[in-house]
Protein backbone atom coordinates (compact mmCIF):
# COMPACT_ATOMS: atom_id res chain seq x y z
CA UNK A 1 0.00 0.00 0.00
CA UNK A 2 3.01 2.47 0.86
CA UNK A 3 6.03 1.75 -1.68
CA UNK A 4 6.65 5.59 -1.21
CA UNK A 5 4.69 7.12 1.80
CA UNK A 6 4.15 10.34 1.16
CA UNK A 7 5.82 13.25 2.82
CA UNK A 8 5.03 16.60 4.47
CA UNK A 9 6.52 19.82 4.54
CA UNK A 10 3.77 21.64 5.90
CA UNK A 11 4.22 22.43 9.46
CA UNK A 12 1.69 20.81 11.73
CA UNK A 13 -1.31 22.45 13.50
CA UNK A 14 -0.78 22.75 17.19
CA UNK A 15 -3.55 20.16 17.91
CA UNK A 16 -2.17 17.75 15.50
CA UNK A 17 1.07 17.53 16.92
CA UNK A 18 0.01 17.23 20.51
CA UNK A 19 -2.46 14.37 19.59
CA UNK A 20 0.71 12.85 18.14
CA UNK A 21 3.04 14.00 21.67
CA UNK A 22 0.66 11.49 23.18
CA UNK A 23 0.06 9.07 21.11
CA UNK A 24 2.66 5.77 21.36
CA UNK A 25 4.50 5.12 18.54
CA UNK A 26 2.52 1.63 16.02
CA UNK A 27 4.73 -1.18 17.07
CA UNK A 28 4.82 -4.40 15.74
CA UNK A 29 3.98 -5.28 19.11
CA UNK A 30 0.84 -3.28 18.87
CA UNK A 31 -0.19 -4.57 15.66
CA UNK A 32 0.21 -8.46 17.14
CA UNK A 33 -2.01 -6.92 20.60
CA UNK A 34 -4.57 -6.11 17.84
CA UNK A 35 -4.35 -9.44 15.47
CA UNK A 36 -4.97 -11.23 18.50
CA UNK A 37 -8.07 -9.05 19.99
CA UNK A 38 -9.90 -9.24 16.53
CA UNK A 39 -8.94 -13.24 16.67
CA UNK A 40 -10.41 -13.69 19.94
CA UNK A 41 -13.38 -11.41 19.03
CA UNK A 42 -13.68 -13.96 15.90
CA UNK A 43 -13.71 -16.69 19.01
CA UNK A 44 -16.89 -14.98 20.10
CA UNK A 45 -20.31 -16.29 18.04
CA UNK A 46 -22.22 -13.70 19.86
CA UNK A 47 -19.75 -10.91 18.32
CA UNK A 48 -20.08 -12.79 14.98
CA UNK A 49 -23.96 -12.86 15.20
CA UNK A 50 -24.36 -9.03 16.01
CA UNK A 51 -21.87 -8.71 12.85
CA UNK A 52 -24.09 -10.90 10.45
CA UNK A 53 -27.10 -8.99 11.86
CA UNK A 54 -25.45 -5.85 11.00
CA UNK A 55 -25.13 -7.03 7.35
CA UNK A 56 -28.57 -7.73 7.27
CA UNK A 57 -29.86 -4.89 8.23
CA UNK A 58 -26.91 -2.69 5.91
CA UNK A 59 -28.21 -5.02 3.13
CA UNK A 60 -31.84 -4.09 3.95
CA UNK A 61 -31.59 -0.66 4.70
CA UNK A 62 -29.21 -0.31 1.41
CA UNK A 63 -32.22 -2.02 -0.59
CA UNK A 64 -34.73 0.20 0.85
CA UNK A 65 -33.03 3.09 -0.59
CA UNK A 66 -32.25 2.17 -3.91
CA UNK A 67 -36.35 1.77 -4.31
CA UNK A 68 -36.97 5.11 -2.82
CA UNK A 69 -39.16 2.45 -0.13
CA UNK A 70 -39.97 3.50 3.23
CA UNK A 71 -39.65 1.26 6.24
CA UNK A 72 -43.45 1.73 6.68
CA UNK A 73 -43.96 0.55 3.34
CA UNK A 74 -42.05 -2.66 3.51
CA UNK A 75 -43.39 -3.21 7.32
CA UNK A 76 -46.82 -3.34 5.53
CA UNK A 77 -46.00 -5.79 2.90
CA UNK A 78 -44.16 -8.01 5.94
CA UNK A 79 -47.08 -7.88 7.34
CA UNK A 80 -45.47 -6.58 10.73
CA UNK A 81 -45.58 -3.02 12.43
CA UNK A 82 -43.16 -0.27 11.49
CA UNK A 83 -42.21 -0.12 15.14
CA UNK A 84 -41.27 -4.09 14.97
CA UNK A 85 -39.06 -3.32 11.96
CA UNK A 86 -37.64 -0.80 13.21
CA UNK A 87 -36.29 -2.72 15.88
CA UNK A 88 -35.17 -5.54 13.37
CA UNK A 89 -33.21 -3.04 11.17
CA UNK A 90 -31.75 -1.29 14.44
CA UNK A 91 -30.75 -4.57 16.04
CA UNK A 92 -32.81 -3.92 19.15
CA UNK A 93 -31.85 -6.71 21.62
CA UNK A 94 -35.69 -7.23 22.17
CA UNK A 95 -36.03 -9.00 18.73
CA UNK A 96 -34.04 -11.33 16.40
CA UNK A 97 -33.93 -12.08 12.21
CA UNK A 98 -35.23 -15.26 11.68
CA UNK A 99 -33.86 -17.36 8.51
CA UNK A 100 -37.73 -16.60 7.82
CA UNK A 101 -37.86 -12.93 8.19
CA UNK A 102 -34.35 -12.67 6.56
CA UNK A 103 -35.63 -14.61 3.51
CA UNK A 104 -38.44 -12.53 3.35
CA UNK A 105 -37.23 -9.08 4.03
CA UNK A 106 -34.70 -10.40 1.11
CA UNK A 107 -37.88 -11.33 -1.33
CA UNK A 108 -39.65 -8.13 -0.63
CA UNK A 109 -36.53 -6.28 -1.36
CA UNK A 110 -36.06 -7.36 -5.02
CA UNK A 111 -33.08 -9.86 -3.31
CA UNK A 112 -32.00 -13.17 -1.73
CA UNK A 113 -30.40 -13.97 0.64
CA UNK A 114 -27.59 -16.60 1.02
CA UNK A 115 -25.90 -18.64 3.65
CA UNK A 116 -22.60 -19.87 3.56
CA UNK A 117 -20.42 -22.04 6.18
CA UNK A 118 -16.47 -22.12 6.35
CA UNK A 119 -14.37 -24.24 8.36
CA UNK A 120 -12.53 -22.09 10.74
CA UNK A 121 -9.43 -21.53 8.93
CA UNK A 122 -10.92 -20.63 5.89
CA UNK A 123 -12.61 -17.38 4.27
CA UNK A 124 -15.80 -16.68 2.39
CA UNK A 125 -15.48 -15.28 -0.93
CA UNK A 126 -18.70 -14.09 -2.84
CA UNK A 127 -19.05 -13.96 -6.85
CA UNK A 128 -21.80 -12.17 -8.09
CA UNK A 129 -22.65 -13.47 -11.63
CA UNK A 130 -25.76 -13.16 -13.86
CA UNK A 131 -27.65 -16.14 -13.59
CA UNK A 132 -26.81 -18.97 -15.36
CA UNK A 133 -29.14 -19.91 -18.11
CA UNK A 134 -29.77 -23.26 -19.35
CA UNK A 135 -27.62 -23.27 -23.04
CA UNK A 136 -30.36 -25.28 -24.87
CA UNK A 137 -32.16 -21.69 -24.48
CA UNK A 138 -29.11 -19.89 -25.54
CA UNK A 139 -28.87 -21.72 -28.78
CA UNK A 140 -32.38 -21.53 -29.55
CA UNK A 141 -32.34 -17.57 -29.05
CA UNK A 142 -29.40 -17.22 -30.86
CA UNK A 143 -29.64 -19.83 -33.51
CA UNK A 144 -26.30 -20.67 -34.11
CA UNK A 145 -23.85 -23.68 -33.73
CA UNK A 146 -21.36 -23.95 -30.63
CA UNK A 147 -18.40 -21.59 -32.46
CA UNK A 148 -17.22 -18.82 -30.41
CA UNK A 149 -19.64 -16.32 -31.09
CA UNK A 150 -20.88 -12.77 -28.71
CA UNK A 151 -23.42 -13.39 -26.21
CA UNK A 152 -24.89 -10.23 -24.74
CA UNK A 153 -26.09 -11.45 -21.32
CA UNK A 154 -29.55 -10.21 -20.25
CA UNK A 155 -29.12 -9.77 -16.92
CA UNK A 156 -25.83 -7.97 -17.02
CA UNK A 157 -23.68 -5.78 -19.65
CA UNK A 158 -20.70 -8.05 -20.14
CA UNK A 159 -19.79 -9.52 -23.09
CA UNK A 160 -18.65 -12.99 -23.34
CA UNK A 161 -17.04 -14.19 -26.51
CA UNK A 162 -15.72 -17.85 -25.49
CA UNK A 163 -16.89 -21.54 -26.75
CA UNK A 164 -20.27 -22.54 -25.51
CA UNK A 165 -19.57 -24.87 -23.21
CA UNK A 166 -22.54 -27.69 -21.77
CA UNK A 167 -22.01 -25.40 -18.23
CA UNK A 168 -23.79 -22.34 -19.12
CA UNK A 169 -22.91 -21.43 -15.16
CA UNK A 170 -19.06 -21.44 -15.97
CA UNK A 171 -19.16 -19.21 -19.37
CA UNK A 172 -21.21 -16.20 -17.69
CA UNK A 173 -19.07 -16.56 -14.15
CA UNK A 174 -15.76 -16.42 -16.08
CA UNK A 175 -16.38 -13.53 -17.84
CA UNK A 176 -17.43 -11.72 -15.05
CA UNK B 1 7.89 14.08 8.19
CA UNK B 2 6.30 11.13 6.38
CA UNK B 3 2.65 9.86 6.05
CA UNK B 4 1.73 6.57 5.71
CA UNK B 5 -1.41 4.48 5.36
CA UNK B 6 -1.11 1.43 7.55
CA UNK B 7 -3.50 -1.75 7.90
CA UNK B 8 -5.60 -2.46 10.33
CA UNK B 9 -5.22 -6.26 12.09
CA UNK B 10 -8.83 -7.92 12.32
CA UNK B 11 -9.94 -7.05 8.20
CA UNK B 12 -9.38 -9.15 5.90
CA UNK B 13 -10.43 -8.91 2.09
CA UNK B 14 -13.69 -9.77 2.63
CA UNK B 15 -14.49 -6.93 4.83
CA UNK B 16 -12.50 -4.37 2.34
CA UNK B 17 -14.50 -5.54 -0.84
CA UNK B 18 -15.41 -2.00 -1.95
CA UNK B 19 -12.53 0.16 -0.05
CA UNK B 20 -9.33 -0.53 1.32
CA UNK B 21 -9.99 0.41 5.31
CA UNK B 22 -6.08 1.93 6.73
CA UNK B 23 -5.39 4.01 9.46
CA UNK B 24 -3.22 7.22 8.78
CA UNK B 25 0.13 7.42 10.39
CA UNK B 26 2.46 10.47 10.97
CA UNK B 27 5.85 9.53 11.42
CA UNK B 28 4.86 6.28 12.62
CA UNK B 29 2.18 7.11 14.85
CA UNK B 30 -1.03 6.35 14.18
CA UNK B 31 -3.80 7.48 17.00
CA UNK B 32 -6.77 5.40 14.92
CA UNK B 33 -4.35 1.98 15.67
CA UNK B 34 -3.40 3.33 19.09
CA UNK B 35 -7.09 3.83 19.99
CA UNK B 36 -7.96 0.41 19.16
CA UNK B 37 -5.30 -1.04 21.00
CA UNK B 38 -6.09 1.00 23.68
CA UNK B 39 -9.77 0.34 23.95
CA UNK B 40 -8.77 -3.77 23.01
CA UNK B 41 -7.27 -3.95 26.13
CA UNK B 42 -9.45 -1.65 28.54
CA UNK B 43 -12.58 -1.71 26.82
CA UNK B 44 -13.61 -5.06 25.25
CA UNK B 45 -17.03 -4.51 24.46
CA UNK B 46 -16.16 -0.94 22.73
CA UNK B 47 -13.63 -2.55 20.45
CA UNK B 48 -16.05 -5.39 19.19
CA UNK B 49 -18.38 -2.68 18.65
CA UNK B 50 -16.20 -0.83 16.55
CA UNK B 51 -14.38 -3.81 15.19
CA UNK B 52 -17.74 -4.57 13.91
CA UNK B 53 -18.43 -1.27 12.07
CA UNK B 54 -14.82 -1.40 10.58
CA UNK B 55 -15.89 -4.81 8.81
CA UNK B 56 -18.84 -2.94 7.24
CA UNK B 57 -17.62 0.19 6.02
CA UNK B 58 -15.60 -1.43 3.84
CA UNK B 59 -17.67 -3.98 2.05
CA UNK B 60 -20.53 -1.11 1.32
CA UNK B 61 -20.50 2.26 -0.56
CA UNK B 62 -22.07 3.86 2.45
CA UNK B 63 -23.47 2.89 5.47
CA UNK B 64 -27.01 3.72 5.70
CA UNK B 65 -27.50 3.18 9.71
CA UNK B 66 -26.56 6.32 11.63
CA UNK B 67 -25.98 4.51 14.88
CA UNK B 68 -22.96 2.92 13.06
CA UNK B 69 -21.96 5.84 10.98
CA UNK B 70 -22.76 9.57 11.05
CA UNK B 71 -21.44 12.22 9.08
CA UNK B 72 -20.10 15.22 10.46
CA UNK B 73 -23.32 17.87 10.69
CA UNK B 74 -20.78 21.18 10.77
CA UNK B 75 -20.07 22.02 7.15
CA UNK B 76 -16.35 24.17 7.72
CA UNK B 77 -15.64 19.87 8.40
CA UNK B 78 -15.68 19.03 5.29
CA UNK B 79 -16.51 15.00 4.78
CA UNK B 80 -15.90 13.45 7.59
CA UNK B 81 -17.29 10.47 9.56
CA UNK B 82 -17.68 8.75 12.60
CA UNK B 83 -17.49 5.04 13.59
CA UNK B 84 -19.52 4.55 16.73
CA UNK B 85 -20.04 2.53 19.32
CA UNK B 86 -23.46 1.76 19.83
CA UNK B 87 -24.53 2.30 23.30
CA UNK B 88 -20.60 2.73 23.91
CA UNK B 89 -18.26 5.45 24.29
CA UNK B 90 -15.99 5.12 21.83
CA UNK B 91 -15.60 6.91 18.31
CA UNK B 92 -13.40 6.53 15.62
CA UNK B 93 -13.13 9.14 12.55
CA UNK B 94 -12.53 8.62 8.88
CA UNK B 95 -13.05 9.75 5.53
CA UNK B 96 -13.19 8.38 2.29
CA UNK B 97 -10.70 9.07 -0.20
CA UNK B 98 -11.02 8.35 -4.06
CA UNK B 99 -7.54 8.80 -5.57
CA UNK B 100 -5.02 5.81 -7.45
CA UNK B 101 -7.73 3.74 -5.34
CA UNK B 102 -10.43 3.89 -3.20
CA UNK B 103 -9.82 4.03 0.68
CA UNK B 104 -11.42 4.67 3.99
CA UNK B 105 -8.52 6.50 6.20
CA UNK B 106 -9.14 6.58 9.82
CA UNK B 107 -7.62 9.44 11.60
CA UNK B 108 -8.52 9.82 15.23
CA UNK B 109 -10.72 9.02 18.32
CA UNK B 110 -13.00 10.13 20.91
CA UNK B 111 -14.37 8.60 23.91
CA UNK B 112 -17.90 10.04 24.49
CA UNK B 113 -17.89 12.23 27.65
CA UNK B 114 -14.47 12.97 27.72
CA UNK B 115 -13.33 16.28 25.48
CA UNK B 116 -15.49 17.64 22.25
CA UNK B 117 -17.04 15.72 19.64
CA UNK B 118 -16.84 18.49 17.01
CA UNK B 119 -13.04 19.03 17.96
CA UNK B 120 -12.42 15.31 17.01
CA UNK B 121 -14.42 15.84 14.05
CA UNK B 122 -12.06 19.41 13.26
CA UNK B 123 -9.32 16.90 14.29
CA UNK B 124 -10.31 14.43 11.44
CA UNK B 125 -10.50 17.36 8.79
CA UNK B 126 -7.44 18.63 9.42
CA UNK B 127 -5.69 15.34 9.22
CA UNK B 128 -7.29 14.87 5.98
CA UNK B 129 -6.24 17.58 4.86
CA UNK B 130 -2.69 17.03 5.77
CA UNK B 131 -3.02 13.91 3.85
CA UNK B 132 -4.22 14.96 1.06
CA UNK B 133 -2.04 17.81 0.47
CA UNK B 134 1.22 15.67 1.57
CA UNK B 135 -0.38 12.76 -1.44
CA UNK B 136 -0.71 15.94 -4.37
CA UNK B 137 3.17 16.60 -2.99
CA UNK B 138 4.06 13.53 -3.94
CA UNK B 139 2.46 13.06 -7.11
CA UNK B 140 3.76 16.17 -7.84
CA UNK B 141 7.81 15.01 -7.46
Amino acid sequence: MNPNPAESDTALPADVAELLNRTPATTSALRERLARAAEEADRDPVFHANYLKGLVSQEILQALAERGETQSSLAERLGCTRQYLNKLLSEDRRVNFTLDTICSLAHLTGRRAHLVFVREDEEPHVLRCAKPRAVHRLRDELGSTPDQRRIHALDSEFEIDQPLTTHAHDSSCAAA
Amino acid sequence: MPITLEEIPGLNATHQSCWQVRALAIDGKSPALAALDAWASSSSDDYKKILKVLRMVGQFDRIHDETKVTKSADPDHGDVYEIRAHKGHARLFFFYSKSDESVIVCTNSFWKGKGSQSAAFALCAKLKALFLRAQHESQSR
